[in-house]
Formats: C-alpha cells, sequence, structure tokens
C-alpha cells in the first residue's frame, strides 16, 4: 500500500490532519515524545500532508502512538489524532499486516482471538461467590470483560483484578440491583480493535451483542473504561441498530448518591488519582470519580502534578510497544504520585493498575515507587451505606 | 496422564527393549514418522516440517482429524525422539513436533498461539528438573503449563490438552507411549471447540 493510496488520503481529509497548523501543542504533550520516543505526532501530520514518500517513517510511528489521546485535549485545529491511528493501524493491518511488539508474546491477543469462537463454553465465574447476588437473565448484566484472565495471568505481579469486578456487583447488590453475569461473555475487544485487527474484534462485538440479547439485557454496567468505549461508540458501529444502554458503574453511583439517602463510612487516607485515558476523554470522566471520592469522609483526595484533563497515560495501551520508554513514562507517572505524599493510589482501569503495578516491582528502584494501588470500586464498596441520619453526620465530624 | 516417578535412578539403558507397552504399536521398518512424510526415518533436518491435518493419514476419520503439537526440549527428550525414529517406532501421525534448546524458552504466550493457530493438543516434553541443561528450564515449563492450564480451563478449551511429560535421554519407548496416549486422549476429547474461525475455514 502506498501513501498516495486514496483510502489514506480519505483518512488524513476525515480526522482533519490538513487543518494542522504545526503549532507543535500536541508533540509537546505527547507522553511518548517527552520521554525521549523518535515519535511526534507534530511531524506525522507533517510528513502525512506534505511528504508522503516517507512510507517507512508514518508507517513506524502510525505502530508508536500510544492513542492516549493526551494531543487532541490540546490541539487547538481539532485533529483527531487517536482517530486517525486507530484507522490507519487498520489499513495497515489488512494491507501489510499486524505490526507492533506484543507484550508478553501476544498472550493476551491470543486469547482475545480464541474467544471469536462462536461455540465457546466459558468457566469464567468461578470468581462469583455466595455473598454476590447475581442472575442469569434480566435488564441490567454487569460486564466483566477479561477480568478472570487477567487474574490468572497476572498473578505473579499481585495485581487483583477480580477485586473490582467482586466490588462492582456488591455495589449494585447494595442499590438492589442483581446484575446478569453471562457465562459467555466475550472480551471487549478493545485491545484487538487498537492493534488494527478489525475482523476478530468485529467477532466479538457481534458475538457479545447475541450473548446480551440472549439473556434479556437492555443495559449494561461496566467499571473498565476500556469496555466502556468500545461498547458505548464501537459496538453500535458494529451491530447496527443496537440499542444496547451501556453506562459506567461511577456515574450509576453518582446518580444514587445524589439522590440522597446514600452515604459512605470514614476511610482515612491520603489518596492520588490517576485518570485513565479512556474516561478522562469523555464528558463528566474526569468530574465523577472525584465527585465520589470526595464524598468518602476521612478521604484526602490529593492531585499529581498533571491530573484531570492533562492526566498522563499509565504508559501502555493495547499491550503493544511497552518498551523502555514506557517504563519511563510509568517512573515519570508513579514519581508525580509520590510527590503527594499519598499512600493510596486510586485508579479506575484496571490496565492502568497493571502497568503501574510492574513499574512498581522494578528491582532496580528498590521499591522506592511502591504504593498502594486499589481500583476507585473497591474502596466506594468497602465504605458506601445507607445514611442513618445522626450516626451518619457524626460519623463525619468524626 | 500417568507419569513416571520423577526422581527414578538414573541409568543407561543398553538392553534391548523388551516387548513394548499396550498402546505402543510394533516397529515398522520404513513408516513415515509424522503424517503426511514420506521420510523413511523424518531425521533429514530433525524438525518434522507441520502434518498436515491427519489428511488420509487416519484414514476414514476425517470427521474427528486432531492437530496435536509436541514442542521438544533439544536434550533429553529429543534423544529420546531421535532414539525411537532410529528404532522404527511408529509415532501418530497427528503430530507436528517442534524443537526447541529448552523448555524454558516456551512461554504462555506460544503455547496459547498454538491453540490460537488451532492446534487441539499441545504436549511439552521436556527434561527432567535435576536434568536441565540450562538450570530452571523444565521449573519455567511447569509454572508456564500451570498457568495456561488455568487460562484454558477459564476459555472452556480444557486443561486436559495441555499436558507437559519429562523424560530421561535412555526413555524412548515411553515417550512414544506418551506420544499415543496424548493422542488417544485428545482424540477422545474431540477437536477444540474453541477454534478461531479462521482455523475452523482453513481445516
Amino acid at each position: 500500500m502506498k501513501l498516495g493510496d486514496p483510502r489514506v488520503k480519505q483518512l488524513v481529509q476525515e480526522n482533519a490532519l490538513a487543518l494542522c497548523i504545526e503549532c507543535g501543542k500536541c508533540s509537546a504533550s505527547c507522553p511518548r515524545m517527552l520521554t525521549g520516543k523518535e515519535y511526534s505526532p507534530r511531524i506525522l501530520a507533517h510528513k502525512l500532508i506534505a511528504e508522503p514518500d516517507s512510507e517507512t517513517y508514518i508507517e513506524n510511528s502510525v505502530w508508536e502512538c500510544l492513542t492516549c489521546g493526551l494531543c487532541e485535549e490540546r490541539c487547538p485545529s481539532g485533529v483527531e489524532i487517536s482517530q486517525f491511528i486507530l484507522q490507519m493501524r487498520t489499513l495497515l493491518a489488512g494491507t501489510k499486516g499486524l505490526k507492533g511488539y506484543r507484550s508478553h508474546d501476544g498472550a493476551l491477543h491470543s486469547w482475545m482471538r480464541l474467544m471469536t469462537a462462536p461455540g465457546l463454553k466459558q468457566n469464567r465465574l468461578g470468581w462469583v461467590g455466595p455473598e454476590l447476588r447475581v442472575a442469569r437473565t434480566g435488564k441490567v448484566a454487569f460486564f466483566s470483560g477479561c477480568a478472570p484472565y487477567f487474574d490468572v495471568f497476572f498473578t505473579q505481579i499481585g495485581v487483583d483484578t477480580l477485586a473490582a469486578a467482586r466490588a462492582a456487583v456488591r455495589l449494585l447488590n447494595f442499590l438492589d440491583i442483581v446484575p446478569v453475569l453471562l457465562e459467555n461473555e466475550r472480551c471487549c475487544g478493545h485491545d484487538l480493535l487498537w492493534t488494527g485487527d478489525r475482523e476478530n474484534f468485529e467477532a466479538l462485538c457481534r458475538l457479545n451483542y447475541q450473548e446480551f440479547r440472549a439473556a434479556g439485557v437492555e443495559e449494561v454496567v461496566v467499571t473498565c473504561p476500556e469496555c466502556y468505549q468500545v461498547l458505548a461508540r464501537f459496538l453500535p458501529e458494529v451491530v447496527p441498530g443496537s440499542e444496547l444502554k451501556v453506562t459506567l458503574l461511577t456515574d450509576l453511583l453518582l446518580r444514587e448518591v445524589s439522590k440522597g439517602g446514600v452515604s459512605f463510612r470514614p476511610f482515612v487516607r491520603r489518596a492520588t488519582y490517576q485518570d485513565p485515558c479512556r474516561l478522562g476523554r469523555i464528558p463528566g470522566g474526569v468530574e465523577t470519580p472525584r465527585a465520589l471520592l470526595g464524598s468518602i469522609p476521612g478521604l484526602e483526595l490529593k492531585e499529581m502534578r498533571n491530573s484531570g484533563r492533562s492526566a498522563v497515560c499509565c504508559g501502555n495501551n493495547a499491550f503493544i510497544n511497552c518498551d523502555a520508554y514506557s517504563k519511563r513514562v510509568q517512573v515519570e507517572r508513579l514519581q508525580e504520585a509520590k510527590a503527594t505524599r499519598a499512600d493510596l493510589l486510586v485508579t479506575a482501569c484496571p490496565k492502568c493498575m497493571i502497568h503501574l503495578t510492574c513499574a512498581m516491582r522494578d528491582p532496580y528502584r528498590h521499591g522506592r515507587l511502591s504504593l498502594e494501588v486499589r481500583d476507585l470500586a473497591t474502596i466506594l464498596a468497602d465504605s458506601i451505606e445507607w445514611s442513618r441520619g445522626d450516626n451518619a453526620a457524626e460519623a463525619v465530624s468524626r | 496422564m500417568a507419569s513416571a516417578p520423577r526422581n527414578s535412578p538414573r541409568t543407561v539403558d543398553t538392553s534391548p527393549p523388551l516387548s513394548p507397552a499396550p498402546p505402543l504399536s510394533p516397529p515398522v521398518v520404513g513408516t513415515a514418522a509424522a503424517g503426511g512424510t514420506p521420510s523413511p526415518t523424518g531425521f533429514t533436518t530433525g524438525v518434522f516440517p507441520a502434518a498436515e491435518p491427519a489428511a488420509g493419514s487416519s484414514a476414514g476419520k476425517a470427521s474427528t482429524a486432531i492437530r496435536l503439537l509436541g514442542i521438544l526440549c533439544n536434550w533429553s527428550p529429543f534423544a529420546c525422539f531421535n532414539a525411537a525414529a532410529m528404532a522404527h517406532l511408529e509415532l501418530p501421525p497427528e503430530y507436528s513436533f517442534m524443537r526447541v534448546m529448552c523448555i524454558g524458552r516456551i512461554n504462555q504466550a506460544l503455547i496459547l498461539r498454538a491453540f490460537e493457530y488451532g492446534a487441539d493438543g499441545v504436549i511439552l516434553l521436556e527434561c527432567r528438573d535435576e536434568d536441565c541443561r540450562y538450570g530452571p528450564g523444565p521449573e519455567v515449563g511447569h509454572s508456564n503449563v500451570d498457568r495456561v492450564r488455568r487460562l484454558l480451563h477459564l476459555l472452556g478449551i480444557g486443561q486436559s490438552r495441555l499436558v507437559e511429560k519429562s523424560f530421561q535421554a535412555h526413555e524412548k519407548e515411553e515417550l512414544v507411549r506418551t506420544l499415543w496416549e496424548f493422542a488417544a486422549q485428545i482424540k477422545a476429547l474431540g477437536p477444540n471447540p474453541a477454534k478461531p474461525p479462521q482455523e475452523r475455514r482453513s481445516a
């Protein structure tokens, strides 16, 4: 495929790359560029518009991007770099094969592709204990995604991704919602989509949609922002006419909390919060988790130097291209977290948890970066309670 | 699957093999060791080319055709494998074999990829823990097999489709018997239910 290809030209046009004024705000924001990687969104845009013969540079850059979207956040011209990268990856993967170094040798992508088998009979609900009320059919489902798989795969770094799933079901039960847990839901396909494997991604989307339909599900509650992005934004592209309502657990909780009647037990900690990229770029994605954390008495939230809409990525996306630069992004991020003197790092995405925990375990840092990491849902589930009038007020004042 | 005690005394087996164990076929002279490979010994390169999925070799059983991957460590297991072929012991035709320098080189991703590419069963043939040339090879194998088996369980593929077995350098009969037993076990289970569509189309 040549870059003079009309399909590339169309992508350049659709994603407003020609509007680039080369101000360089994107490159000055890019976590990958700032840690020294030879990758620059500005040069990528320039080459695409002015030097389409720089094929190698363009193709390499397309696989280097973290797709965190910080450049888009700051671009004054509305250039949609992430969208462009996604479409270019799909195009390149279709014509030149999948590229990009796969972390863990591609084990995660392998199991995601294995899940495209229609006859799959998974045993993924082993984590559901008797304390959780769940259903087989119903209107509201909870989507646990890859959590059971991550739990097996990342045991050696001590990341408990299932804790977030259990906490989510506990929170839903608390609100008297008995969620449907599907025995055969698949991975949402986020990582296949963002590595250009559109065919298998679409297969997963269709299978998930069939599973939801078969169980009579109308609303899907998710905790993982990547699952949210896929189910809410990309699934309707694949399954036209999908009327599936996708809700982030944090949004649902905030609605319930603002109705009154719900309060939180005190949780006295000094915490900082890592904004997941996929959450921070959607409306309310920055404010909702903070509002919930802010309603826990005793919890002191200390913001990192780069936070909110300026938050820096956890260093890796879709499990490709994890390298020394990713590590540097992670180390710098953890140093920012440490600088807040917080003793708890809260995040809302299992991938942030995995990547940051991995970087903390670097033996050459001698534990200087280690910090307790917990998912937002687990903290909320541990302290949520029904208001008890005076008692609650007393607890807050204490 | 039945496994020999790990710490059996190391002996040099110079005696000719006695009667082969029941599942072990009698020695057949000139039999292709891997399905579709007409080479009399199959040892020109040391690595068998990928067997066609039992095309014609398991006559009349096309509907239950299975594909197995055997990963051989270069040292004890490959010595067994070599000796088995020199003795013209017949191997199940469903296998494709891959020789690696040490089973510690195989990671979880490579095992999963075998299933992704359509394997119905994977067997890791390794040295005894104490015989490893490099140190921790078989232990790395145990931990990978343990974790991938848990993933296979989650996926519903089933833990029994992945096994590991260790050998000493003289145990050619044991190796051949293990391969037949594993093939029989997977045949009884039938094809892997979780083959991705691309693999199903090509099969």
